[in-house]
């Protein structure tokens, strides 16, 4: 059975993604230490801070399941705030939650993908990679950074039939979402031509699509799912 | 079959699955990337699969230097002996 490694299941896309492959497929992630084990899913502790600590993760993944074919990087929250807002502490937390998080993933991924000639890792990214708002300089500077890692990366990795792509969603329904004010909401929706939030199972959907054959010939790329908002 | 010859033949496996090539055109004195083409991300793969082989932890730039600027000198025989070395250290 195929097995795919999620980072950041805490979250709603995470959990969403783990629950799209969890029919057909040995679902494995990372959480904090409060959650609630009664999901269907493999659970680990991993610290993402922490390089080794991915490592063993992932090590830990691939030496107990049959076919370790896809990760998943779904960790880190979104951020908002002005740049001169920020402190240094925040500043180092965001680096380290997307960036720093992702390289020591993908050192990790590597290990276990390179021997195999096959594999691929998937990074959840954002529109505000590409169209960030007023208040996400920082949170669109390392989405943008985890999409320059996503086209390298796979260029590199080609050499080994190892893909990697991204995921960019737009305005999904979640728990940020839902906390917003109508009028936010409203001036949200107006900015996607679709007229409507994405629903996390959608970026699940997509996840699933990525991870199949039918995508074989799919690398490098950072996609979209956003309703059109990343074009209007 | 001694130990050297068991390490060498074990190199040898693992760069022919890494390449693509024959573990017959491996030869102990081969080179690694003017003879079998290998690329710095090669290396790489290799660092991988020699630690699954060996059941050993390499440094991260294990020969990366001479693979990199393109140093015709590093072979087969020259990466089992200093693999012999580490698993007798």
């Amino acid at each position: 059975m195929k097995s795919v490694f999620i980072t950041g299941l805490s979250g709603d896309l995470g959990h969403e993604i783990a629950r799209t492959f969890a029919p057909d497929w040995e679902v494995w992630g990372t959480r904090h230490q409060e959650q609630i084990e009664s999901s269907p899913v493999h659970l680990v502790d991993c610290d993402l801070q922490n390089r080794e600590s991915i490592e063993a993760a992932l090590q830990s993944w691939s030496s107990q399941v049959d076919d370790p074919a896809v990760v998943i990087h779904a960790a880190g929250s979104p951020s908002q705030g002005l740049l001169h807002h920020y402190t240094e502490e925040e500043f180092d937390q965001l680096l380290s939650s997307h960036l720093r998080s992702s390289v020591w993933l993908a050192q990790a991924t590597g290990k276990i993908f390179f021997p195999r000639k096959a594999g691929h890792l998937i990074f959840i990214s954002s529109l505000a990679g590409l169209r960030p708002r007023v208040g996400q300089s920082l949170y669109s500077m390392v989405k943008g950074g985890m999409n320059s890692l996503t086209r390298s990366l796979a260029k590199e990795w080609a050499l080994k039939q190892i893909r990697v792509n991204a995921i960019a969603p737009g305005f999904i329904e979640s728990k940020i979402i839902n906390q917003q004010t109508d009028q936010v909401r409203t001036e949200m929706i107006n900015q996607i031509p679709l007229r409507r939030f994405g629903e996390a199972s959608e970026v699940g959907q997509l996840a699933r699509y990525l991870a199949s054959d039918s995508s074989s010939y799919l690398t490098g790329q950072v996609i979209h799912l956003d309703g059109g908002a990343s074009i209007s | 079959m001694n130990e050297s010859e068991t390490i060498l033949n074990r190199i040898r496996e693992q760069i022919s699955e890494s390449l693509g090539i024959d573990s017959e055109e491996v030869h102990h004195h081969s080179r690694l990337v003017q003879d079998l083409g290998a690329e710095s991300i090669d290396l790489i793969d290799l660092v991988f699969r020699f630690e699954i082989a060996f059941d050993m932890k390499l440094p991260e730039n294990f020969h990366l230097d001479e693979v990199r600027q393109g140093r015709g000198d590093l072979t087969v025989q020259m990466i089992a002996e200093d693999i012999e070395q580490r698993l007798s250290a």
